[in-house]
C-alpha cells in the first residue's frame, strides 16, 4: 500500500482498525472475560505440557498410596528451623490392638522436593523423548527417588496421583469440545448457509431436520449413540466417536443462527450495492455475508463449548464415554459416585472444581465476546 | 451512446406485485415515462406510494413483474434492461447504478473505504493491476470530495455526509450513465444535504449523468429535477416539467401535496388543502381512480373508471377532470 | 393574572457533561431560554448539537452517566417554582452517602424520596413529551386506550370509568374519529398519522403546562405532517400549553414557532422571533442553514449555499467559538480564542458572535 501511507496518530489507529482489532480492544475492556481468557490459556498450556508438569505418568501407581490424602509437605525440620521443603514416605504399620493395617508416615527419611527431576520416560509433544518432570522428589544424595510419592491433590483408589490425572484428563476434556465445536461449525455454516441462501424446499427440509434433532433430549441421545460404540476399540477411536456424537447436537443451533443472519444480511443495502456492481454471488457470500456473521458464530461457539465439556464429562461419568485406562475429568469424577468415598476422600472432588472453573471461564469469555462482537454499535 | 437530450431510458408499463400468503399487493402499477440523457427526473410521493420499489425495479435490484425498461447502451444499442440474462447483463449492468438512502447500512462495515469503492472495479475488470485500480479510486475519491488520505479507514470513522460521498464514489467508479438516487439525501442533516445536492449537480455536469431522483422531500426534488413524477398508491398520477407541475398542478393529489409543504418563511401562510381520510390499503385499492376516496373534486365517473395518463397542458396527468379544474400551486412570479 | 405571563420554564446556563474514556464530552455547553404559557419555542439544530439532551434534561430523564449543571426552573400552575435539576440531583443521591452526611439516617432519605415523587408528579403531568417515532413510542402489547389511560390513572383520577371518559375526550379532541372503537385497538391497527395523534393525546391528557415535541413530524409524510402541525397549534390555543418544538426542519419551524433558538455544538447561537431569525439571520451558522434550504418557487440558484465540513464531536473542545472551524467569516485571533457571549441586537434578537459586536462598534 504505497499509495496511501499510514499515519500513526492515535485516532488514525482507531479509524483504520478492522473489525477484529475493534473487537479485541473491546474484549480487553471486559475484565472478567480477559481474566477468563488468561485462565483458559493456563489450563490449555497445562494440557499441552501435561507429561512434563505431571510428576507421574498416566498409569503409574503405588498400592501403598491407595486413597491417601494430599501429601503433607514440611517446611521446617525437627528443631523448627526453615529448611528445603521435604516429605516423608509412607509405611504400613500393624496395629497390635485391632490387627488392622494403618498407613502412617515413615519419619526416618526425608525426601526433598526438587524441580526438573528425572521420572518416567515420555515424549514431549510426542517428539522429544525425555524423562525430566517439572517437579519430583529427590533423596538426601540428590538422586531421583521413587520410593516416596508426592500427590498434591491426593491419590485415587488405585493409588494414582490425582493431580497428574487431572492434567492428562484435561487433554481429553478440553479438546473434545473444541473438535466437536469445529465439526459443528462446519456443519452449521454449510447447512445453515444452504438453507438461507437457496430457500424453498431445501430450506424447509433442513429446518425440519433441525427441529426434529433439537426436539430429542440430548443426554438420552448421547447415551443411545454411545451405546453403539464397540467396547473393544482404541482410545483414539473412542475419542473420535465421542466428538462426533457431541457435535451431532451442536450444529443445529448454529445452522439456525447462520440461516437467520444470511437472510438478514442478504437484504442489506451494501449487499444490493455489490450485486448492482456486478459482483458474483460467490464473492458476495464470501466477502460480505460470511464475514458479516463470523463474529456472531464465534460467540455462539464459545458459549456452546461449556455444553460440550459438560456433555463429555457426564457421558464419561456415566461410563459411556472415555473409559479407563484413558482418562478425562468425567472418568476421574466416577470415583466420587458414592457418598462414602466422597466423605472419606473429599480430595477426589478436586476434578469437579476444574470442570466448574473451565465452564465458568468459557461462559464469561463468551459473554465478553458477545459484547465485543458488534463493535459498530 | 445517447447524445444529450436524446431519450436514454424508456420506462414502459412497469408493474410490481408482491405476493405473500395469497395476498397480492400491487406496489407499482403501469408506470411509464421517458428519461433524456443528462436530465434529472424527480419521483415524489408519500411513503408506501411505490417510488422506492419503482427505483429498485429500474436498476433490477428487484425483478419487476411486468413491463420493460428500454435502455440505450453506451454502444448505442437499445436493450430491454429487465429481460437481459446474466451474460448479456454483465457489460451493461455497470451503466445503471444506484445511490442508497441509508449511508450506514449501505457500506459494509468490514471493508476499508478503498475496498468498498474498488469493489465494482474488481468485479468488472478483474485483470486490472492493483496500481491502476488504486489510481482510479483516488481519482473518484477526489471528485466526490473525499480526503484521499482517509481511504485506508473503515466506514465507522466517517460521518453520515462523508459516508454518502463514499456511496456516491462507489456508484460512479464504473462511469455509469444512469443513476437512481433513492432518498439519497433524506438521512442527512440540512447543511450536509446541501453539500451532497451540490456535489450531485456538479458530478452530473462533469460526467454527463442522468439521474432518477427519488425523494419524499418536495423542496429538494424541486431544486434538483428537470421533470417530476408524482406517485400515489403505485400509480403515476402526474408527470411533467418541474416548474409547470409546481406552479400549476393538474392533478388534485399534486395540489394537496404541494399545499402541505412547509415553507421556510414565517410570513408565507399557505392554506392547506385538506386530504380526507387516509391512504387506502394497497392490498385492497379502491375502484376507479385510486385517489377518489380522498379527492375533493370526485365525481361518479371517478369512482368507476380508472383514468389513463394523458397529455394535458404539456404534461401527463391521470385525472378525468384535468382539463376543467384549475388547481393551485406555487406562485413563481412573486419571488 | 401576572402569573399567566411568567415563563413556564426557564433554563439557565444548562450544561450536560458525559465522562468518557477518551475525555469529557460536553454535548450541552450552557443553554439559556424561557418559554411562556401558550408560546412555542423552536429549538433548531443538526444532529449532535445537543437539542435532544437539553429536552431530556428538562424531564430529568438523562442517563445516569450524564451530569447536568445549571438551573431548570419550572413554574407550576400555583406559581410555585421548582428547580428540576436540583430535584434530579437529590433523587440520584445514594442512600449510603446520605447516611454519612447526617446522623439520622431517615431524614435525608425521605427527602430523596420526596424528590423522586416530585419529579414523577412533574413528568407526564406538568411536562410531557412527544417522540419522533410514534411506532416505537407505543408498546405493541397493549391497546392504545390502555396506554393513554395509564397517564390519566396515574395523575388525574383513580376511578377507571372516569379515566376512560377523560381519555376518550382527549382522543376526540386530537381528531381520532370513532374514538370508542379506536380505544380498544392495538398500535399496529393505526396508521402513522393516527398513531402520532394518539401520542399527542397521551401527552396532553393531563393538560401539561409544557409540551416537549422532539421532531414530532420527521417520520411522517408531508400531508400528514401538515395535519399534525395544525392540530398541535389548535390544541395549543385551546389548552394554553407552552411548547418546546425540537426539529432540524426549518420549514416546520417557520410554520409552528413564535420564537426560534438555533443551536450549534451545545450552545444557542441565535435566538429571536421567527421573523427576526428568518428575515435577518446574523450568525454565520444561521445564515448557512437558511441558505442550505431551497425554497420552492424561489429563483433557481444553481447551487445551494452549504456550510463546509461537519459538526465536530463535543469532545475535549478547544476554547473559542464552536463554529470557528466551519465559519467563513471568522476573525483569526479572536474567534479561536474567546467564546462569544450572547448580545442583544434588537427586539428580542440575540446573537452569540464576535461579528455583530464588530458591526455594533462600527455603527456606534
Amino acid at each position: 500500500m504505497a499509495l496511501f501511507r499510514k499515519k500513526t496518530a492515535r485516532d488514525e489507529n482507531y479509524y483504520m482498525a478492522s473489525q477484529w482489532t475493534l473487537m479485541w480492544r473491546k474484549l480487553q475492556k471486559h475484565k472478567l472475560a480477559k481474566f477468563s481468557l488468561i485462565l483458559l490459556l493456563v489450563l490449555y498450556i497445562g494440557a499441552l505440557f501435561a507429561d512434563f508438569i505431571a510428576p507421574y505418568g498416566l498409569e503409574e501407581f503405588s498400592a501403598l498410596y491407595k486413597d491417601t490424602a494430599p501429601t503433607k509437605v514440611y517446611w521446617k525440620d525437627e528443631e523448627g528451623n526453615f529448611t528445603r521443603p521435604y516429605v516423608h514416605k509412607l509405611k504400613k504399620v500393624n496395629d497390635k490392638k485391632t490387627w488392622t493395617v494403618i498407613i502412617t508416615e515413615d519419619t526416618s527419611k526425608k525426601y526433598y522436593l526438587d524441580f526438573f527431576v528425572e521420572g518416567v520416560e515420555y515424549e514431549l509433544f510426542g517428539l522429544i523423548p525425555t524423562n525430566i518432570h517439572l517437579y519430583g522428589l529427590v533423596n538426601e544424595n540428590g538422586e531421583a527417588d521413587q520410593s516416596a510419592r508426592i500427590n498434591i491433590f491426593g491419590a485415587d483408589s488405585a493409588g494414582r496421583d490425582i493431580f497428574s490425572r487431572i492434567l492428562f484428563g484435561s487433554r481429553v476434556s478440553l479438546t473434545i469440545p473444541f473438535v466437536s465445536a469445529a465439526i459443528s461449525f462446519v456443519l452449521g455454516i454449510l447447512l445453515g448457509g444452504i438453507s438461507g441462501y437457496f430457500g424453498g424446499w431445501v430450506d424447509n427440509l433442513i429446518q425440519r431436520v433441525i427441529e426434529v434433532l433439537s426436539a430429542i433430549p440430548s443426554i438420552p441421545l448421547w447415551l443411545a449413540l454411545s451405546a453403539a460404540i464397540p467396547a473393544d476399540i482404541s482410545v483414539s477411536a473412542m475419542y473420535l466417536y465421542i466428538t462426533i456424537i457431541l457435535s451431532f447436537i451442536g450444529w443445529t443451533g448454529l445452522a439456525r443462527v447462520v440461516r437467520g443472519k444470511f437472510i438478514a444480511l442478504r437484504n442489506e443495502d451494501f449487499v444490493t450495492a455489490a450485486r448492482l456492481a456486478g459482483v458474483s454471488d460467490f464473492k458476495i457470500i464470501t466477502k460480505h455475508l460470511v464475514p458479516g456473521f463470523l463474529s456472531y458464530l464465534i460467540v455462539n461457539l464459545t458459549l456452546g463449548i461449556p455444553g460440550s465439556i459438560l456433555g463429555e464429562t457426564s457421558m464419561s461419568y456415566l461410563g459411556l464415554g472415555m473409559k479407563s485406562p484413558a482418562t478425562s475429568w468425567g472418568v476421574l469424577l466416577k470415583e466420587t459416585e458414592d457418598l462414602v468415598s466422597v466423605a472419606r476422600c473429599p480430595w477426589k472432588m478436586i476434578p469437579l472444581i476444574f470442570v466448574v472453573i473451565t465452564v465458568l471461564a468459557f461462559n464469561f469469555l463468551g459473554d465478553g465476546l458477545r459484547d465485543a462482537a458488534d463493535p459498530y454499535k | 451512446m445517447a447524445d444529450k437530450g436524446e431519450v436514454i431510458l424508456k420506462v414502459k408499463n412497469v408493474s410490481k406485485v408482491f405476493s405473500s400468503k395469497g395476498i397480492n399487493v400491487r406496489a407499482v402499477t403501469n408506470v411509464s415515462f421517458d428519461v433524456k440523457k443528462g436530465e434529472t427526473i424527480g419521483i415524489v410521493g408519500e411513503s408506501g406510494c411505490g417510488k422506492t420499489t419503482l427505483g429498485r425495479c429500474i436498476v433490477r435490484a428487484i425483478e419487476a413483474s411486468e413491463g420493460e425498461v428500454l435502455y440505450k447502451t453506451l454502444e448505442g444499442r437499445e436493450v430491454n434492461f429487465l429481460t437481459l440474462d446474466k451474460k448479456q447483463m454483465k457489460p451493461i449492468r455497470k451503466e445503471i447504478q444506484m445511490i442508497f438512502q441509508d449511508p450506514y447500512s449501505s457500506l459494509d462495515p468490514r471493508m476499508t473505504v478503498l475496498d468498498i469503492v474498488a469493489e465494482p472495479i474488481r468485479a468488472n475488470y478483474p485483470k486490472m493491476p492493483k496500481k491502476e485500480r488504486e489510481e482510479l479510486v483516488k481519482d473518484i475519491a477526489e471528485k466526490v470530495g473525499l480526503n484521499t488520505t482517509y481511504l485506508m479507514r473503515y466506514p465507522h470513522a466517517f460521518s453520515g455526509g462523508q459516508r454518502q460521498r463514499i456511496g456516491i464514489a462507489r456508484a460512479l467508479i464504473l462511469k455509469p450513465q444512469v443513476i437512481v438516487c433513492d432518498e439519497a439525501v433524506s438521512a442527512l442533516d440540512v447543511s450536509i444535504q446541501a453539500q451532497i445536492i451540490n456535489l450531485l449537480k456538479d458530478l452530473q455536469r462533469e460526467m454527463d449523468l442522468t439521474y432518477i431522483f427519488i425523494s419524499h422531500d418536495l423542496s429538494v426534488v424541486e431544486h434538483i429535477s428537470d421533470k417530476v413524477g408524482v406517485m400515489y398508491l403505485g400509480r403515476m398520477v402526474e408527470f411533467g416539467e418541474t416548474e409547470k407541475l409546481f406552479s400549476s398542478p393538474r392533478h388534485p393529489y399534486t395540489e394537496a401535496l404541494l399545499s402541505a409543504v412547509p415553507v421556510a418563511d414565517p410570513d408565507v401562510k399557505m392554506e392547506r388543502i385538506p386530504l380526507q381520510g387516509e391512504i387506502p390499503n394497497p392490498a385492497n385499492p379502491p375502484s376507479g381512480c385510486y385517489f377518489h376516496t380522498r379527492c375533493r373534486y370526485c365525481t361518479k365517473k371517478c369512482t368507476e373508471v380508472a383514468p389513463e395518463l394523458t397529455e394535458v397542458d404539456g404534461r401527463m396527468v391521470a385525472c378525468h377532470r384535468a382539463e376543467e379544474l384549475s388547481l393551485r400551486g406555487f406562485d413563481y412570479s412573486k419571488m | 393574572m401576572s402569573d399567566m405571563n411568567k415563563p413556564v420554564i426557564s433554563v439557565k446556563n444548562l450544561k450536560v457533561n458525559i465522562k468518557m474514556d477518551e475525555g469529557l464530552l460536553t454535548p450541552v455547553r450552557g443553554v439559556d431560554f424561557e418559554i411562556r404559557p401558550g408560546e412555542t419555542l423552536g429549538l433548531v439544530g443538526e444532529s449532535g448539537c445537543g437539542k435532544s439532551l437539553t429536552s431530556k434534561a428538562i424531564l430529568a430523564i438523562n442517563e445516569k452517566k450524564c451530569t447536568s449543571e445549571g438551573e431548570i426552573l419550572f413554574r407550576d400552575e400555583n406559581g410555585e417554582v421548582v428547580d428540576i435539576l436540583a430535584l434530579e440531583r437529590l433523587s440520584r443521591k445514594k442512600r449510603f452517602r446520605l447516611k454519612k452526611v447526617s446522623d439520622s439516617a431517615n431524614g435525608p432519605a425521605i427527602k430523596r424520596k420526596q424528590a423522586i415523587r416530585a419529579l414523577r408528579g412533574i413528568r407526564g403531568k406538568q411536562i410531557s413529551m412527544i417522540f419522533q417515532e410514534p411506532m416505537v413510542a407505543f408498546s405493541p402489547m397493549y391497546t392504545i386506550g390502555n396506554q393513554i389511560n395509564e397517564a390519566t390513572l396515574l395523575h388525574i383520577t383513580k376511578n377507571k370509568e372516569k379515566a376512560k371518559q377523560i381519555s376518550l375526550e382527549m382522543m376526540r379532541l386530537v381528531g381520532i374519529a370513532n374514538a370508542e372503537k379506536r380505544f380498544d385497538q392495538y398500535p399496529h391497527e393505526f396508521s402513522g398519522g393516527m398513531l402520532q395523534r394518539a401520542l399527542i393525546s397521551m401527552a396532553l391528557v393531563c393538560r401539561p403546562r409544557l409540551l416537549i415535541a422532539d421532531e414530532p413530524t420527521t417520520a411522517l409524510d408531508v400531508t400528514i405532517q401538515a395535519q399534525i402541525l395544525e392540530l398541535m397549534k389548535e390544541l395549543q390555543k385551546e389548552l394554553h400549553t407552552a411548547i418546546l418544538f425540537i426539529t432540524h426542519d426549518l420549514g416546520t419551524v417557520a410554520k409552528m414557532c413564535d420564537r426560534v433558538a438555533v443551536m450549534y455544538l451545545g450552545k444557542i447561537v441565535e435566538t429571536g422571533t421567527a421573523s427576526e431569525i428568518y428575515k435577518n439571520p446574523i450568525h454565520p451558522y444561521t445564515k448557512g442553514l437558511m441558505g442550505s434550504v431551497h425554497r420552492i418557487g424561489s429563483l433557481k440558484a444553481d447551487r445551494l449555499f452549504s456550510i463546509e465540513g461537519t459538526v465536530p464531536l463535543a469532545l475535549n473542545l478547544k476554547p473559542g467559538c464552536g463554529f470557528y472551524d466551519r465559519c467563513q467569516e471568522r476573525i483569526e485571533g479572536v474567534c479561536d480564542r474567546i467564546d462569544p457571549e450572547n448580545m442583544l441586537v434588537g427586539g428580542s434578537h440575540c446573537v452569540a458572535c464576535h461579528l455583530c459586536k464588530k458591526e455594533g462598534k462600527d455603527n456606534g
